[in-house]
Formats: structure tokens, C-alpha cells, sequence
């Protein structure tokens, strides 16, 4: 399916009542004429750069629950997630225009949509992916997260450690409680492999990671533990891509405002100034909003207001709204700096 | 300019066209298949086949210009075939660009430089944009260093602390590997690796470049003659990347055997396997790759969606909370597996991964699949080794995967398991120990080879003739006997003939004889011990190779060799390279057909899978047309072959490699000089392949890797049978 206008899609949405909207590139051809051109010639020529994040990626660093299920213990890497690829897209690659959207059930998306993220091939969405995933390794590696000991840290990944040493106490220790299970235990002490101390819970086993860590900084014969403690943090919490979604210019996404069809919940955009206070548990339900339409007929003061305005949607709305104006605003710039080329000639 | 951003003008006959778009195609399919490795690269570019064609080669000429940009034409055609163009020309460009003087790379930035400012400020012209476009860049590296005096300079310098920002867009790959900071979309690179930017514009130019040539083709196809041209370079690149389509000959996998066939998977495949055994459930990427490596590996379709359903009907066992059932998903399920099979959608017949894309792909934590030695740690590795019994081997294996040389560690791996399978089978039957040991040597010898049918035939008539010998073990002393004294007719001419290559003014020289000598003997040692030589010898040169008739056949040869002292120097000069292969060759095989397969064998260790594709070509050709006529030649060329490696080399290798590495490769020019004539006694080793050969002196392994996974599993498994006939 595809659509010149505005027109034509609020027109073709209301006659089919589509149960979740994906959206795809935007193509040289219709793509329902794609076999009417030759296939060299139907090519994706534009499509915002996308990121997923999916909670089940962090399943053997989640104590709380595993696979589709998500709480109030886990969301904090999401969050964690957030601020750090943020962080990187804003001040490494000079992005302004990223739209955060809440998938509806486990994970979150980033939709990118500057003109140059847009115009990406796919060599560059992969770099960006690669230059964004630090965990890597699979199943087969114990340890997932391996900085080069002799060169200086990367300043992103500097960056990362910093964002996520604000989280360590609130997240790592108290909610997840990380380092409490003996199993657990076991594990990050496989990762360092030359430990003998035994801590009783989270709190003092990581105080002994630091302090062995703040040791051997000195000293060359524990080339290993140079920067263990950096390592352990971001082999547990460090944001990690589903990257064939951003890879390709072809991969559908969810468009956001979607209902999730399995919660419910509508995928609403997240405010990136303000990652912490959102909170998925609280994000309203397709049964919540027809509920709150049908209660409220009116506002108080008898003004009529737009459907939406009376929901819980509304912040969210006016989130995206936002990010819409900025977005319309480039635009304009750019408009403005066309037809003064224009006036030129 | 090393650029190529303006075709050549002017006439050109239409063979030379030709004759210069196959030769530049020639040369670089052997590029590519290299991997962009300088020394290698030197090691083609001083290879004697290309000195005569090397007016193509050389930077600037016509020739070279008009020879990249007809294959440009030709190659913009295909995906495949222009991905490629697009891979060898970047690596061709690499190399000179890292061959260039401090004086050329200045003249070649200035260059680059006017070229930008000519055409930089017209905006009139919209095609000549996108190219400007991509130069761009260069003019960040001017800002800093102001003239290009200076950034040569610094590039030269390997500067690590003098920085140029450019659009991270344009050194995607360092950006990639996090080698360059960040700030606001510019990358900060170091002026020492100036060379990868250099690269990925030109990469970028050449694409644009392809795009462009794809459009226009339309316009030159016009001409017939064009047509012509272009099927004949198709044809050329067709059958050099013939696409291994040798699924049909092994017997098709079926369902009730995957278990017991999986442990002879290699072990991205096993791994896959046991974990879909143990928790039914494979995740997205990696239930695509084992589905299309069954498919690749003779599960019929119908087998296919049996074995999925099944376990997929099992609930999963995993962690990762998968909690989709067959039952509830057939159609999807079934549709994605009819897909792979290229039954469903837009009907693509998938081909499985090759082990270059299972090794560059990286899907971070939760990833499943991939190659195995990429993502295992000691740990795993360890126990994978432990399960065949090879724990002793761990460190250089790990090694090799440190050094991320996969290929070689999976290689190395397939051996290790052969041997740990063999010792089992050998244990069942002690009696059949000195034969298995041979057949095993030619077993591998065959395995590094080639997987051709017709290598496998000759091997399964061996190994009949093996057992009819078994069974009366006095016959094979006698046998054994007479071969002894053939052998060493044969080393005898081995020498001398190797000699006689190795450079025949120098027949004199006792230390070249020497070196000659040592070289063979050495190359005899390292794949037989001397105890298990005699069955070897059996094993290789069959009885139905008469004596007599080989030994008439060696004194052929030696007079040749005779002959050659005095030297036919007239053609000298008209003596092609390519034809050295193919005199020695058929020399060889009507010299000696079997002594030729037994010395190759030999030297299978040095034998790269190109050259031994080559030399299959060349063997299984009739010889007995083409012999007769072609041993009287071989007889005059054989001298002047030997010489114009000699002469030849030295001659024309330094034009090549461009003024500017004289300096630099006059020294290696000589060096090489020696090692490689004494090399060429063998037409068939590989000079790159040498170099692996020093670095890892471990039992039998040599870099005809595997290319796709599959591979391993057909290697393994025609060896098993072997050895399982056998017994």
C-alpha cells in the first residue's frame, strides 16, 4: 500500500480500520506497480533511520522475568537504553529529529528522521548500528563486553559509563539486585577470572569489583581487570539493537499510536527529557481510551474539545506534536533556503 | 588519475578492446580472491602470468583507462558482477595508493584538487554533481593541513595526533569499528589513515561511476559488436566464479539420519542443531540459516517441514520465553520454509550463507548463530574440542580464531575431526592401519584438492585396488619394491627438472641444486613419513601405470632438460607466461601423467583452490590430442619459459608496481626472485600460499578453505565414506 497525500491515507485508513499500521521507505515507484517497472528500478529511496530495542535481548542479565514480560524492575534498562543511544545520535552523529516510541508491550523504538539519517544507504545504517553495539558475542561468549585494555576508552562508550553509573545504585543493586544469587555471583566472577573474595550480596560484591578494580589500575599485571568494572556495567545494562531493523531501508516498523494487538496499549511517544518518569505500566489501553470517550461527553467548562484532548493520550500527543513542529520547522528552513537558491539564478 | 573519472577519447580497434577487457578481468578475479592482502597482491603482480599483461595494469596508461572502463560498461550489468568490479578496483586502488611515492601521492591530490575546483562551482551540470559531491571531502583534509604537501606529509608520517574532520558518512567503516570520535556528525580521523578515506571516495566515485554505465549501456548495446564483447567478459567471469553446484552428487540428506549426520556438520551447523534439539525453538536468523544449510546440504523439502514441525509441535525449553507452537503458526512457518526452498513470494532459490557473510555478521548478545570460532570464547572452544577428543590442539586454534583467521580455525578443526574419527575406526580394525594411513594422506591430499568428481572416482578405484592389494600382502612388498625404485626415478627427475626451471644458466650453481633438492625432499617429508611412503606410493601411482611405459617416458623429460642447456633463446621474447603453465603441464602429463597428480599431491599443501581448479581444467583436457603437438613445443619452451621467468620478471615486475615502489621493491624484487623460481618447479604452487605455509606449520592445513559450510559437511562426509569403504 502506498500514498501520495494525506487525503488518501486518512480516506483508505477509515474504510479499512487497519488493526496496525506498518510503516516502510518511501519508494521510487508505487510498489503496487512494482512489477510493472523493472526491478532494478524499483528501489527504497528514503526512509527514516530506525533503532529496536527489545527487552528479551537482555534476558540473561534480567532477574525479575524473562522473554515478553517486562516491570517495574526491568524498565530501568530501557530507560538506560534511551539516554544513551540518545545521547549518541544527538552529539556523535549530529542528529536533532528522534522520535522515541514505546512499542506497546517489551521494547522501544527510535525513529531518526533527519534528512540525512533518511537518505542513509545501508552501509551507513549498519555502521551506526555497529558503532552503537558494545555487547556482542551470543551464546557462545561468557563475556560479551571486551574493551581494548591499552587504548583509552572510546568517548562514547565513556559517555555510556557515565549514564549508566548514574542507574548503578538504584538499578543494578537495589532493583535487580545483581550480584545476590550465588549463580550469579559465579558468573561475573567467570568474567574476571582471577577473584577469590566472597561478598554476601549485591552491595558489597560490587564494592569489591571497584575496589579491585581501583587496585590494579596502577599495576600492569592485571592487564584483565583494567576496566572489569566498565566491562561488567555494560555487559549488564548497556543498550543492545535488534540491528537488522536499522540495517535495512526495506524493514517495516510499527507506526507509532498503533495498538499493540497482544496489550493493547497504544505505542506513544516517550519525552526524552523526561525518560525516567515514563512508565510503561501507566500507559493507557485501547479499552482505557474508549472508556474515557464514553464517560466524559463534555468538558467541564461545556467548551468542546477535540476527542482526543479528553483521554490520557493527551500528553503523549502533544509529545509527538512537539517533535512534529521541530521536525516542520527544518523544513521550513529549508524551503526558505531553496528559493533563495532559486531567487539567485 | 587513479580515479577514473573521466573516460578516455579517441579510436581503438575492437580486438584490442577486448583483449584488454578479459586481461584486466583476468587480473582482477585474482585480486579478489585475495582479500586485499598487499604481499599477496605483489606476489600477482609479479607473477610471471601477468608481467606480459601488464599494460593494463599500470596507473595513468591508456590502456589502464580504457581497460577499467569497457569492463566498467560490461560489468554495470549484473549485481554480482559489478559488486564485484567494485570490490577488486577498490582493493587494486588500495594497493597503489598505498604503493605511491610522497611525490606521486602529492601529484595525485593536486590532481584530485583541480579537478574539484573545475568542476566544483558549476552547478549546471546535475550528473557531474553526485561525483563532486563524493570528492567533497577532500576539501576537509585541505582545510587543516592548507597545502597537500603537507597532508602527504603527515600520511606519510603515519601522524596519530594531527586530526581531519570529515562527514562520518564518509568513513563509514572506521566509524564502525569505533576507531574515530565523534562530534556532531563529523569524524575525526587521524591523518595516518588518510588512505581509508581516500578508499571509501573512491569506492563511492566508482559506484556512481557503475550506476552511470548502467544507464548507458542501453545506448552502447546498440552496437553489435558490444554485445559481442560483453557476453564474451560475462563468460569469462562465469567460469572463473562458477557457482559449486555439486549438491546433486551426494546422496540427498534424509530426515532419519540428520542426528547422526549433524555431528559431521561444521560446528556453526552442530551447534544449531543440538540447541534446536534441546529447546525446539531456533531464533529468527538462525533458524534461516540452518534451514537454507539443509537445503544446501540435500534436505528435501517435504523432510524439511516434517522436521521443523516436530519440534516446533515440542514445547520450548528456552529461556527466551518463545512461546509460539506449529500449531498455533503453521502457515506462517510453512510459508517461511517454502520461501527458502524459492516456492513461495517472489520465488528467489536462496542459497545458503557463505562462511564470509556467517563471519562478518555480528547480532549482538542474544545472537544465535553466525560462524562459531567468530563468537565462542575459550571456554567453549574448549569443550568443543574436548567432544572430539582434541583438547591438546586448544591453543593453536584459539590462536588462529585471536587472529581472526576463522577459516583457517575451521579448517584446522575438519582435520582434528577426521583424525579423531579415523582413530576410532582404526581401533575397530588394527589390521587395516598402514593402508588407512595412506589413504588417509590421500584422502586430504584429494580434500585440499578439489572436490571434483573426477578426483573422487580415481580415489574410490584406489581404494578398490587397495583392498584387492590388502588381501595378499606379499603382493604389496613385491609392489611395494618395484615402486621404491620407481620413487626415486622419479625424485631424480623431479630434481633435475626443477632444476633446469629454477634458472639454467645456474645448472652449475651445486647450492641452487641443493636448494632445488632440499625443497622437493622437504616438501616430500612434510606429508609422509617415511615409513608410510612406500603405501603411499601405491596409493598414488597405481599399478595400471606401467613402468616401462613411465620410464620411457622420464627420459623424455631429461633430454629436454639436455636440450635446454643449449637454450632455444629465440623464443624468449615471444614466449607467453601463459603458456609456461600449460607446456609444463602437458609436458608433465604426457611425461607422466601419474607422477604429475602424485607430485601435486605432494604439494597439495601449496596448492590454492584457484590454481587447483586451474590445473584440473588443464588435466582433465584430452592430453592426447593436444599432447603430442604440445610436447614438441614444450620442448623449445620449456628453456625459454624458465628464462622469462627469470629475465621477464625482473624486467617488467618493477614497471608494474609503478615507479614509484622501486625503491622499495627492487629489494623484495630479488628476494622473491629465488624463492619463486625455485617454487615454479612446481607450476602449481601458489607463492601466497607459501607464506601461509611458513606461518603455520600445522599438520596439513592450507587455505582452500571452505567457502561455505556446507563444504565442510560434503568434505567430511566423502572422507568418512572413503574410510568407511575402505574397511
Amino acid at each position: 500500500m502506498s500514498f501520495s497525500d494525506q487525503q488518501e491515507l486518512e480516506k483508505e485508513i477509515q474504510k479499512r480500520c487497519p488493526y496496525k499500521i506498518d510503516i516502510g521507505a518511501v519508494f521510487s515507484h508505487r510498489p503496487k506497480d512494482q512489477k510493472t517497472v523493472k526491478a532494478a528500478a524499483f528501489q527504497a529511496q528514503e526512509k527514516e533511520l530506525v533503532f529496536d530495542i527489545d527487552m528479551t535481548d537482555y534476558d540473561d542479565v534480567r532477574n525479575c522475568c524473562s522473554g515478553a514480560n517486562i516491570c517495574d524492575l526491568c524498565w530501568p534498562l530501557m530507560r538506560i537504553a534511551i539516554k544513551v543511544v540518545d545521547r549518541a545520535l544527538r552529539d556523535d552523529f549530529g542528529f536533532e529529529h528522534m522520535l522515541w516510541v514505546y512499542s506497546g508491550r517489551r521494547g522501544v523504538h527510535c525513529w531518526v528522521c533527519d534528512e540525512a539519517a533518511r537518505k542513509l544507504s545501508q552501509n551507513g545504517r549498519t555502521a551506526i548500528a555497529e558503532y552503537l553495539s558494545v555487547v556482542r558475542g551470543g551464546e557462545n561468549q561468557t563475556k560479551k563486553v571486551s574493551l581494548p585494555s591499552e587504548d583509552p576508552i572510546h568517548p562514547a562508550i565513556r559517555h555510556a559509563i557515565d549514564i549508566i553509573h548514574d542507574h548503578v545504585q538504584e538499578y543494578l543493586v537495589n532493583k535487580q539486585d545483581f550480584l545476590d544469587e550465588e549463580e550469579q555471583w559465579q558468573k561475573v566472577k567467570q568474567l574476571a577470572e582471577d577473584f577469590e573474595k566472597h561478598g554476601t550480596n549485591s552491595k558489597n560484591r560490587w564494592a569489591i569489583i571497584e575496589k579491585r578494580v581501583e587496585q590494579s589500575q596502577g599495576k600492569s599485571n592485571y592487564p584483565k581487570s583494567k576496566n572489569l568494572d566498565s566491562e561488567i556495567l555494560l555487559q549488564f545494562t548497556y543498550p543492545r539493537l535488534d540491528v537488522n531493523v536499522s540495517k535495512g531501508v526495506n524493514h517495516l516498523l510499527k507506526s507509532p499510536f498503533c495498538i499493540h494487538p497482544k496489550t493493547g496499549r497504544v505505542c506513544v511517544p516517550i519525552d526524552t527529557t523526561d525518560v525516567d518518569s515514563f512508565d510503561p505500566q501507566k500507559v493507557p489501553t485501547i479499552s482505557q481510551l474508549l472508556e474515557e470517550l464514553d464517560n466524559e461527553t463534555s468538558d467541564a467548562e461545556g467548551k468542546k474539545l477535540k476527542d482526543y484532548k479528553r483521554t490520557s493520550l493527551n500528553g503523549s500527543i502533544q509529545v509527538f506534536e512537539k517533535f512534529l513542529k521541530k521536525l516542520e520547522n527544518s523544513w521550513k528552513g529549508k524551503l526558505l533556503e531553496q528559493s533563495d537558491m532559486k531567487r539567485e539564478f | 588519475m587513479a580515479f577514473y573519472l573521466e573516460p578516455p577519447n579517441g579510436n581503438i580497434s575492437l580486438q584490442k578492446l577486448e583483449k584488454f577487457a578479459i586481461r584486466r578481468l583476468n587480473f582482477l578475479i585474482q585480486i579478489s580472491e585475495l582479500e586485499s592482502d598487499h604481499i599477496g597482491m605483489r606476489d600477482i603482480l609479479t607473477d610471471s602470468c601477468n608481467v606480459a599483461e601488464s599494460e593494463c595494469l599500470i596507473e595513468g596508461t591508456v590502456k589502464d583507462r580504457v581497460s577499467h572502463f569497457i569492463l566498467r560498461l560490461a560489468c554495470s550489468e549484473d549485481k554480482i558482477i559489478a559488486a564485484f568490479f567494485l570490490r577488486a578496483e577498490t582493493a587494486l586502488f588500495h594497493f597503489r595508493f598505498a604503493s605511491m611515492s610522497r611525490l606521486e601521492l602529492n601529484r595525485f591530490f593536486v590532481k584530485l584538487d583541480t579537478y574539484l575546483t573545475k568542476f566544483g562551482d558549476c552547478a549546471g551540470f546535475p550528473e557531474q554533481n553526485v561525483l563532486i559531491e563524493s570528492l567533497k571531502p577532500l576539501q576537509f583534509v585541505k582545510k587543516v593541513s592548507r597545502t597537500w604537501n603537507t597532508a602527504t606529509q603527515w600520511y606519510l608520517e603515519g601522524s596519530c595526533t594531527r586530526f581531519f574532520n570529515v562527514p562520518f558518512q564518509t568513513v563509514l567503516h572506521l566509524v564502525a569499528k569505533r576507531t574515530v570520535t565523534l562530534q556532531k556528525g563529523m569524524a575525526a580521523v587521524p591523518f595516518c589513515k588518510l588512505h581509508e578515506l581516500l578508499g571509501n571516495i573512491f569506492t563511492m566515485t566508482l559506484n556512481i561511476g557503475l550506476e552511470k554505465a548502467d544507464e548507458q549501456r542501453v545506448n552502447v548495446l546498440q552496437d553489435e559488436r558490444m554485445q559481442i564483447l560483453f557476453k564474451k567478459v560475462l563468460a569469462v567471469f562465469k567460469q572463473r566464479f562458477k557457482y559449486r553446484n555439486d549438491n546433486g552428487r551426494m546422496a540427498p540428506l534424509s530426515l532419519h539420519l540428520l542426528d547422526v549426520e549433524s555431528r559431521l556438520f561444521p560446528p556453526c551447523m552442530s551447534h544449531l542443531h543440538t540447541t534446536l534439539r534441546d529447546n525446539h525453538r531456533l531464533r529468527h536468523h538462525a533458524r534461516i540459516q540452518y534451514t537454507l544449510f539443509l537445503k544446501a546440504a540435500g534436505l528435501p523439502l517435504h523432510e524439511a517441514l516434517v522436521f521443523w514441525r516436530n519440534e516446533y509441535s515440542k514445547d520450548a525449553t528456552s529461556k527466551d520465553g518463545c512461546v509460539h507452537t506449529w500449531q498455533e503458526h503453521e502457515g506462517r512457518y510453512t510459508y517461511n520454509i517454502r520461501h527458502l526452498y524459492g516456492l513461495e513470494g517472489s520465488r528467489i532459490n536462496y542459497r545458503a550463507h557463505c562462511c564470509q557473510s556467517l563471519q562478518t555478521v555480528d547480532g549482538g548478545s542474544q545472537w544465535f548463530g553466525g560462524c562459531f570460532f567468530k563468537n565462542c570464547d575459550s571456554k567453549h572452544l574448549r569443550v568443543l574440542l574436548r567432544k572430539i577428543g582434541k583438547e591438546d590442539c586448544f591453543d593453536k586454534i584459539h590462536q588462529l580464531c585471536q587472529d581472526t583467521h576463522y577459516s583457517a580455525a575451521c579448517k584446522l578443526y575438519s582435520h582434528l575431526m577426521l583424525e579423531s574419527i579415523k582413530d576410532q575406526m582404526s581401533e575397530t580394525s588394527c589390521n587395516h592401519k598402514t593402508v588407512n594411513s595412506g589413504l588417509e594422506k590421500e584422502i586430504s591430499a584429494v580434500f585440499h584438492h578439489s572436490d571434483s568428481e573426477h578426483e573422487w572416482q580415481i580415489l574410490r578405484k584406489r581404494k578398490r585396488k587397495i583392498i584387492d592389494l590388502d588381501d595378499d600382502c606379499d603382493e604389496i612388498e613385491t609392489v611395494n619394491c618395484r615402486w621404491k625404485k620407481e620413487y626415486t626415478n622419479c625424485n631424480k627427475w623431479d630434481q633435475t627438472l626443477s632444476r633446469s626451471i629454477a634458472d639454467p644458466k645456474d645448472e652449475t650453481d651445486p647450492n641452487r641444486v641443493l636448494e632445488s633438492c632440499s625443497i622437493s625432499s622437504n616438501q616430500e617429508c612434510s606429508t609422509s613419513s617415511t615409513s608410510k611412503c612406500d603405501v603411499n606410493r601405491v596409493v598414488n601411482n597405481e599399478c595400471e601405470f606401467p613402468s616401462t611405459n613411465s620410464e620411457g617416458n622420464f627420459k623424455n623429460p631429461e633430454s629436454q632438460v639436455g636440450a635446454n642447456d643449449n637454450g632455444v633463446k629465440e623464443n624468449l621474447s615471444n614466449a607467453e607466461q601463459s603458456s609456461h603453465r600449460k607446456h609444463i603441464t602437458n609436458t608433465l602429463t604426457t611425461g607422466g601423467e601419474k607422477l604429475l597428480s602424485r607430485k601435486n599431491r605432494i604439494c597439495s599443501t601449496n596448492l590454492s583452490l584457484c590454481s587447483g581448479k586451474e590445473f584440473l581444467e588443464i588435466s582433465h583436457r584430452d592430453c592426447s590430442d593436444e599432447g603430442v603437438s604440445m610436447i614438441e613445443k614444450s620442448k623449445d619452451s620449456i628453456s625459454s619459459t624458465s628464462d622469462d621467468t627469470c629475465i621477464g620478471k625482473k624486467s617488467k615486475k618493477n614497471i608494474l608496481i609503478g615507479s614509484s615502489g622501486l625503491e622499495l621493491d627492487i629489494n623484495t624484487c630479488f628476494e622473491t626472485e629465488v624463492n619463486t623460481s625455485i617454487q615454479e618447479c612446481d607450476p602449481q604452487v601458489c607463492p601466497s600460499q607459501c607464506r601461509h605455509r611458513d606461518r603455520t606449520t600445522m599438520c596439513i592445513v592450507d587455505s582452500s578453505t571452505f567457502l561455505k559450510p556446507v563444504d565442510f559437511y560434503y568434505s567430511m562426509k566423502k572422507l568418512i565414506q572413503g574410510m568407511k569403504n575402505l574397511n
